[in-house]
């Protein structure tokens, strides 16, 4: 991979997870839909404190969220009615984005044409900050995203998310929010 | 943090004689939050009742572990060599420092990290450093692990129960075994544990998760009318509390079930489909209980005081087809106006894994802190909690309504020809379940 190429891959997958948490942040949820590919992946595993012998603590069969596209729209459907208490009134996030580091999925990902085509590994961290109702001190939901982008087609879509949480018991009435 | 309440301390003044209060459904505001109310609650519910622990199929392999709380009270539950289930006190014997720090694992002993007592997996003191020096009289069969004075294994459920005069699990469960039978005993294996628990922190209390589950019907078209408008449930379910598919059962030995169910005939299963349906049948149950369950669209109920399950059937996709599955969950009291919920999902062993799998999915998409119905109930219950810790109520003696078909409020009257125990009323509208909870309470709240 050529120094400008990978620059310019780092650059375009920043803006695409910052544009992604300005559309989340902002409720669009179904604009949001749009940047997912139709086999997106996406799971927030449960996690367990563990002895270090023992790994990091999470769960293979455990979900918080397991989605695919189909479980993923139903999910928007549910929260843009008037009757989803969980969301109505809403809850106010702030997604804070960083660290974000760019590596090929693929041997020969982008390698050759120098405009960023095929699949790249993008690991960030993530802070969301969730204020709800007259609380005024925020539930911080902190961990690391381990995404795939896909530009196959051209556009920058998310094929796949894995969302690795600090926590393990959620401090948080519900999560109905997408992280 | 914790005053000192002592066992014979009196009830406080609001709850001295609710008796009347309660055969008319009527509940004061405050036992919601509460302080004092709370601290009796550790003491004459969660160190006497029987309370859930775990699943067997959680520690499948000798040595396996799990961190539990009884009320608020750390608990080891392990597996032994010899395959026991023991529940033991997290607490050294020494100094009282904490012998498991993590959730769960597996292992051949627990060692304190203060000064290195060593515990055996079943409990059993099996080092102490120095002992040869400084503790030479110590007698290491009387310093083990504590165990909780009682402990049983229900179909795969264990629980423990801290009170030595306890009564033994079976008769605590009664004539409820009937339907806990149903949720758990449909095939030749019974059910099996699909992967960790959730576990989140609510700030409600506990009582307002164990008494929903009783059968808290008539909160289900309001709580949950964004979810039951999307097509992916039964109608039966979705459609407003009626006669024709609804059924309460309370008074059953102090526990309670709610269930949805199809016409006498009709044969749904909670939606499992028929690779999983082809191993139910009467292996460990009579053709009342396999009739009653092939009817059933949801069932949902309560073992006093904070295990409850729920078994149904519905999709997390409009694309896909609906899967049934079992959740059982733990309201765990972390102080007057906050919970830990423990939640498991739960198939039939037989089950073949690809539909383990399904059943994971559509049972986290529905009830778990992303569950699109219990996300629902998780944000509505903190507002219990904040009426009853405020002045005003206590002022005017705010009482909670549950008079929902009690007596003349009701239009329909008991089943005399229905084959299970209990009292069973043949409507999703009443709160007789929720008063059966409240019954139970007020009776080991009175005993000092």
């Amino acid at each position: 991979m050529k120094q400008a190429s990978a620059e310019r891959v780092e650059r375009e997958c920043a803006a695409f997870l910052y544009r992604e948490a300005e559309l989340l942040d902002a409720w669009k949820l179904g604009e949001w839909l749009a940047l997912l590919t139709p086999d997106i992946d996406y799971r927030v595993p449960v996690r367990t404190t563990r002895m270090k012998k023992d790994g990091d603590g999470f769960s293979r069969r455990a979900y918080l969220l397991e989605e695919d596209y189909g479980s993923l729209k139903l999910r928007v459907k549910r929260l843009d009615s008037d009757y989803a208490w969980s969301e109505n009134p809403r809850t106010r996030t702030r997604r804070m984005v960083a660290n974000i580091r760019v590596t090929p999925h693929a041997a020969g990902d982008g390698a050759t044409s120098g405009d960023a085509a095929g699949c790249w590994n993008v690991s960030s961290n993530i802070a969301v900050y969730c204020h709800r109702g007259d609380e005024p001190h925020p539930v911080v939901l902190t961990g690391e995203r381990r995404d795939v982008l896909d530009k196959s087609d051209g556009t920058w879509k998310l094929q796949q998310r894995l969302v690795l949480l600090d926590t393990t018991v959620l401090g948080m009435d519900a999560l109905s929010i997408f992280l | 943090m914790k005053s000192a309440v002592a066992h014979d301390e009196a009830l406080p003044e609001f709850l001295a004689d609710i008796e009347e209060d309660l055969r008319l459904g009527l509940l004061p505001a405050q036992i919601y939050n509460n302080q004092r109310v709370y601290e009796l609650e550790m003491r004459r519910i969660f160190a006497r009742c029987w309370v859930f622990i775990g699943h067997e199929t959680e520690i499948p392999n000798p040595g396996d572990y799990a961190a539990r709380t009884i009320g608020e009270d750390p608990f080891i539950l392990t597996r032994d060599d010899a395959g026991a289930v023991h529940v033991l006190f997290n607490s050294c014997r020494h100094r009282g420092g904490r012998v498991c720090q993590d959730e769960m694992g597996n292992a051949s002993s627990f060692v304190c990290p203060l000064h290195g007592w060593s515990y055996r997996i079943n409990g059993k003191l099996d080092g102490v450093p120095a002992k040869n020096e400084g503790y030479r009289k110590l007698d290491m069969a009387q310093w083990g692990l504590i165990p909780a004075p009682h402990v049983a294994n229900y179909h795969g459920l264990v629980f423990a129960s801290l009170d030595p005069q306890a009564v033994p699990l079976e008769e605590y469960l009664g004539k409820f075994r009937w339907y806990l039978d149903m949720q758990l005993l449909l095939t030749k294996g019974g059910m099996e544990v699909l992967g960790e628990p959730h576990r989140w922190v609510v700030n409600a209390n506990w009582k307002s998760g164990a008494e929903n589950f009783t059968g808290d019907s008539s909160h289900t078209p309001m709580t949950h009318r964004s979810i039951l408008s999307l097509k992916i449930v039964n109608p039966a379910v979705a459609n407003s509390p009626n006669k024709k598919h609804g059924l309460h059962v309370h008074d059953c030995d102090g526990h309670a079930i709610s269930i949805r169910q199809l016409e006498p005939g009709q044969r749904i299963f909670w939606d499992y489909p028929e690779e999983v349906t082809r191993h139910f049948g009467t292996h460990h149950l009579s053709q009342a209980q396999v009739d009653l369950a092939s009817r059933g669209l949801v069932h949902d109920g309560t073992v006093f005081p904070n295990f409850s399950f729920i078994q149904l059937g519905l999709s997390d996709s409009e694309e896909k087809a609906p899967a049934g599955f079992l959740s059982i969950r733990v309201w765990q009291p972390k102080g007057p106006g906050k919970m830990e919920i423990w939640s498991w999902i739960l198939a039939p062993r037989e089950a073949p894994e690809a539909y383990k799998r399904r059943a994971y999915q559509v049972g986290m998409s529905s009830f778990s802190p992303s569950g699109s119905f219990e996300q629902d109930d998780v944000v509505l219950w903190p507002m219990i909690a904040r009426t009853a810790s405020t002045v005003f109520a206590e002022k005017v003696g705010m009482k909670y309504n549950f008079q929902m078909g009690l007596g003349d409020m009701g239009s329909v009257p008991h089943l005399t020809d229905f084959p299970g125990p209990g009292v069973a009323m043949p409507t999703a509208v009443g709160e007789c379940g929720p008063r059966t909870f409240h019954d139970s309470w007020y009776a080991w709240m009175k005993r000092p």
